[in-house]
């Protein structure tokens, strides 16, 4: 972005934060009203913070809280008045505090949603389309895959019942858990539900490629290893064989034949083999005309390996890690962080989550009078569910939080 | 009045609960027990460290053999007996200790080590003969506070619901009415024997965290499903996490800095933890040498560095950038072996810009390696990794944090340590040993090539201490050049 597109960038975003930013609702449903009566003052011990741009530099303004929606508004606009030189890029929120905070107190995180973190450049061993912080189409459906893997792991395994799947505007997705227990847990907690949900893929000179398995059957493997396997068993063809040829890089070559040896399939015709070939299924194929009785375990670690999901845990397991929320808009992609739904990611399309300048441009066709506010203790009029293409994403949205909030009928 | 003092309830320590029993011990005697007790606990400690915790539960008989010798030393030490009398005291003890060591989370991580091992100790023996796990159970609904938090599973849940779980898309016919269950030991065993469900527990996944995270038992609904054996290493931790806790509020609780105030208190307090240090002679003290600074340190790494951290410093050098775990590692390492904090930012920074600007560095990574150095935050003095914690990593892509001679596979440790010019000798013997699985042995081997004619005999429980040594021995090499008469031909 150059210096135009910047400021053309931090004009919208005053005006996204005015009339676009569903602030009522992020307010819901951070309050999580059933568990929690007005008198605690739920919403205003959460931690909000916010990264700022002040005359090109870039700093971190943390333990911000708010009373109300109206409140949080108010910083996001004052912040981000257009004759400053300051701007405000990206809100983080962060935990929920024992008290608000004041100079010198020390304060204690109680509670914070379990958030799964994963980036796509955790597969750049395994992908050829992009690397870094490039996404298609293609390899966006490492993601399909990692979300259709840990859908049963929470729902069923953990028994959890809310999870908000968010896009994190460039590369990544994020789940964030809020069942109540949840957000109540230590850190211990936290790194045990990772722990299960991750499993250790070994680098390339390592003795062994996945450490859970070490059994010489399938069916005597964690239920849950088991799971993976059959889930992303029926991807494996199309994504890694076809779409990425990922069998002919070296480091994942290199990986099979770890795993290979190690189920003692390994001899030097078949290695020649995957050391030549270019050709992922023809790899594959001689792979599986093999004859071992071994063969299952090896094909089950070579397909976990490249499709089970790559956690970033270390956003996971601590209780104050910050991170951004739903519905910012991503600083470098300009693209709106917008929810999905978990059960069917197949069908969205990061690539076609509305972008800033879009959305800006659809609300410009919006009568100004409809934009104007009774009087300052009010937030602006959101006009966000007029906007078309943002309109599912918000009702998405809502729908997370009723769903939270409607009593239990049991 | 007086109750009788049931063993399982006095060593759970869920609070001094034999007030009305307890007469008043004095300073000097509640001293005596506190001292005797960590002498205790560091010689068992020194005992088990030297053996990896996971061929230790393979080989019953050497356990056995181990928990005897260990069992020996606590009673040495008046830390292990069976009356009333010695529980008061027990307790009184404990308590103390638990309030000396509260003080930062350094040393609450310390004496949470010592007691694991006491804890287990004692649980083993006293469970030896439990055959319906009625104490085991009654010990943990003591902990617990609930007694719902237990539950034993019904023939029907074994037959109804269990199996249909395992009958996994493909699988029909796979599993049948066998059950596959964690026991802990093995990862999984095979359960076919109707029976077997008496054995079962159910739990809630939150109390049970250990086999939760290593994938040792089933879970369904947020309900862990526990077999017996595996239960008992639960309680320990479900034990280990209330003292953790009970201990980490201390910190911030008024009457703790009012008992702090007692002049008394306070130096007994400095007493118990000058013994602790006094007798680990390997525990690490901060000193700073100017020797190892940011133009040293490439080839400090390696003359006297360990392999783990030579190994980061060569993937930093070429990848001018190391992920995180990466980073900590060198980083704490650093910190240890008495980088100063200036130098070691200057060093990275050196590195990591090369790929980077100098305001990506310091706006990234700056922070974090003045928190290592117990410059912001909560200013914890924080200390290398450990080999055991190193050896637990699974260093993944791009990573390269962790133990090498564990995770590498031979033929990657063997090419790495040809690479470093290690003699084929030398070389090796550190496979052999690593084929035995003593990996801390085959440091100690490369030591031993790295510091030639040494007769020191060494064990390596820390990167550190690999490097003091390896430092130790030059400064001796150098001494004895100066010092022999200069050899004229």
């Amino acid at each position: 972005m150059d210096d135009f597109d910047q400021i053309q960038f931090e004009k919208n975003l005053f005006i996204y934060y005015k009339h676009l930013f569903p602030i009522q609702m992020i307010v819901e449903w951070l309050t999580y009203a059933k568990d929690n009566q007005p008198e605690k003052k739920y919403f205003s011990r959460r931690e909000f913070s916010f990264e700022k741009n002040i005359g090109g530099e870039t700093i971190y303004q943390r333990y911000q809280q708010f009373q109300n929606a109206n409140g949080l508004q108010q910083f996001l606009l004052e912040n981000n008045s257009l004759d400053q030189q300051s701007s405000l890029i990206k809100y983080d929120i962060g935990a929920v505090f024992d008290k608000c905070p004041k100079k010198g107190e020390k304060l204690k995180a109680l509670e914070k949603e379990i958030v799964i973190d994963i980036d796509m450049d955790a597969y750049d061993e395994v992908r050829t389309c992009c690397q870094g912080a490039k996404i298609c189409e293609k390899c966006w459906k490492f993601l399909q895959v990692a979300c259709e893997i840990l859908r049963p792991a929470l729902f069923q395994d953990f028994g959890l019942e809310h999870v908000l799947a968010v896009y994190s505007g460039r590369r990544g997705i994020h789940l964030w858990v809020c069942d109540s227990h949840i957000r109540k847990s230590t850190n211990e907690v936290r790194s045990a539900i990772i722990g299960y949900l991750n499993i250790n893929i070994g680098n390339a000179d390592a003795e062994e490629i996945i450490k859970e398995v070490k059994q010489d059957k399938i069916e005597y493997l964690h239920p849950s290893i088991q799971r993976a396997y059959f889930i992303a068993q029926p991807y494996f063809r199309q994504v890694i064989l076809t779409d990425q040829n990922s069998l002919k890089i070296d480091t994942v070559k290199k990986k099979i034949l770890t795993i290979l040896k190690q189920a003692k399939i390994l001899n030097s015709k078949l290695e020649n083999i995957i050391k030549e070939s270019n050709d992922s299924v023809q790899i594959w194929e001689t792979i599986c005309s093999q004859d071992s009785e071994r063969l299952d375990i090896a094909k089950l670690q070579i397909i976990l390996m490249c499709l089970y999901p790559r956690l970033d845990a270390h956003v996971s397991t601590t209780i104050n890690h910050l991170l951004k929320g739903p519905f910012s808009i991503h600083p470098k992609t300009q693209r709106v962080c917008v929810p999905f739904n978990l059960k069917n990611s197949s069908q969205f399309n990061p690539l076609d989550a509305p972008t800033l300048p879009n959305i800006i441009k659809e609300l410009a066709q919006i009568p100004d009078d409809q934009k104007k506010r009774e009087s300052d203790k009010y937030v602006f009029p959101f006009l966000g569910k007029q906007i078309g293409c943002l309109q599912p994403y918000f009702q998405l949205f809502e729908d997370f939080i009723s769903r939270y909030n409607k009593p239990k009928i049991s | 009045m007086n109750k009788e003092i049931l063993p399982y309830e006095a060593m759970l320590y869920i609070e001094p609960y034999l007030h009305s029993s307890t007469e008043e011990i004095n300073k000097r005697d509640l001293m005596n027990l506190c001292l005797d007790r960590i002498k205790a606990y560091q010689k068992v400690y020194q005992l088990f460290g030297q053996i990896d915790q996971a061929e230790l539960s393979k080989d019953e008989k050497r356990s056995t053999e181990l928990n005897s010798k260990a069992i020996k030393i606590y009673n040495e030490y008046q830390c292990y007996d069976n009356n009333d009398q010695f529980w008061i005291q027990d307790n009184a003890a404990h308590f103390f200790l638990e309030l000396a060591y509260s003080e930062t989370d350094e040393r609450i991580n310390e004496f949470i080590k010592y007691q694991r091992q006491l804890f287990q100790i004692r649980c083993e023996e006293y469970l030896k003969y439990d055959e319906n796990n009625q104490r085991l159970i009654k010990m943990y609904q003591m902990l617990l506070d609930d007694k719902d938090q237990i539950i034993k599973l019904t023939q029907q849940d074994w037959e109804e619901e269990l199996p249909k779980i395992y009958r996994l898309p493909n699988q029909t016919n796979n599993l049948g009415r066998q059950i596959v269950l964690g026991t802990g030991k093995a990862q999984l065993r095979q359960f076919n024997n109707s029976k077997n469900y008496l054995k079962f527990f159910k739990i809630p996944f939150y109390n049970v965290l250990n086999t939760v995270s290593q994938l040792h038992t089933y879970i369904k609904n947020g309900y862990a499903y526990i077999h017996a054996d595996e239960l008992k290493f639960c309680l320990l931790d479900v034990f280990l996490g209330r003292m953790k806790k009970r201990m980490q509020s201390n910190q911030n609780q008024y009457q703790y800095e009012l008992l702090k105030q007692d002049e008394d208190i306070v130096n007994m307090f400095k007493a118990i933890i000058s013994t602790d240090s006094g007798i680990l002679s390997q525990k690490q003290n901060n000193f700073e040498q100017d020797s190892l600074n940011a133009s040293t340190v490439k080839q400090q790494s390696k003359d006297y560095f360990p392999l783990c951290m030579e190994y980061l410093i060569d993937k930093l050098e070429v990848n001018h950038h190391l992920k995180h775990s990466g980073r900590q590692q060198i980083q704490l390492f650093f910190k240890s072996a008495g980088m100063k904090l200036n130098e070691a930012i200057k060093y990275l920074r050196m590195q990591f810009q090369q790929k980077i600007s100098e305001q990506d560095f310091d706006k990234n990574y700056l922070y974090n390696i003045r928190h290592n150095y117990g410059q912001e935050g909560k200013r914890e003095n924080y200390q290398c990794f450990t080999c055991a914690y190193n050896m637990k990593q699974n260093p993944g892509n791009d990573e390269y944090h962790g133990c090498p001679i564990k995770s590498f596979n031979s033929d990657a440790l063997e090419k790495y340590l040809k690479f470093k010019n290690y003699q084929e000798t030398d070389i090796k013997k550190v496979l052999d040993l690593k084929k035995q699985n003593h990996f801390q042995l085959a440091c100690t081997e490369i030591w031993h090539a790295k510091n030639k004619n040494s007769q020191v005999n060494i064990i390596i429980d820390n990167p550190v201490v690999f490097y003091r040594e390896s430092l130790n021995h030059h400064k001796k090499v150098q001494l004895k050049i100066e010092t022999e008469e200069p050899i004229t031909n």
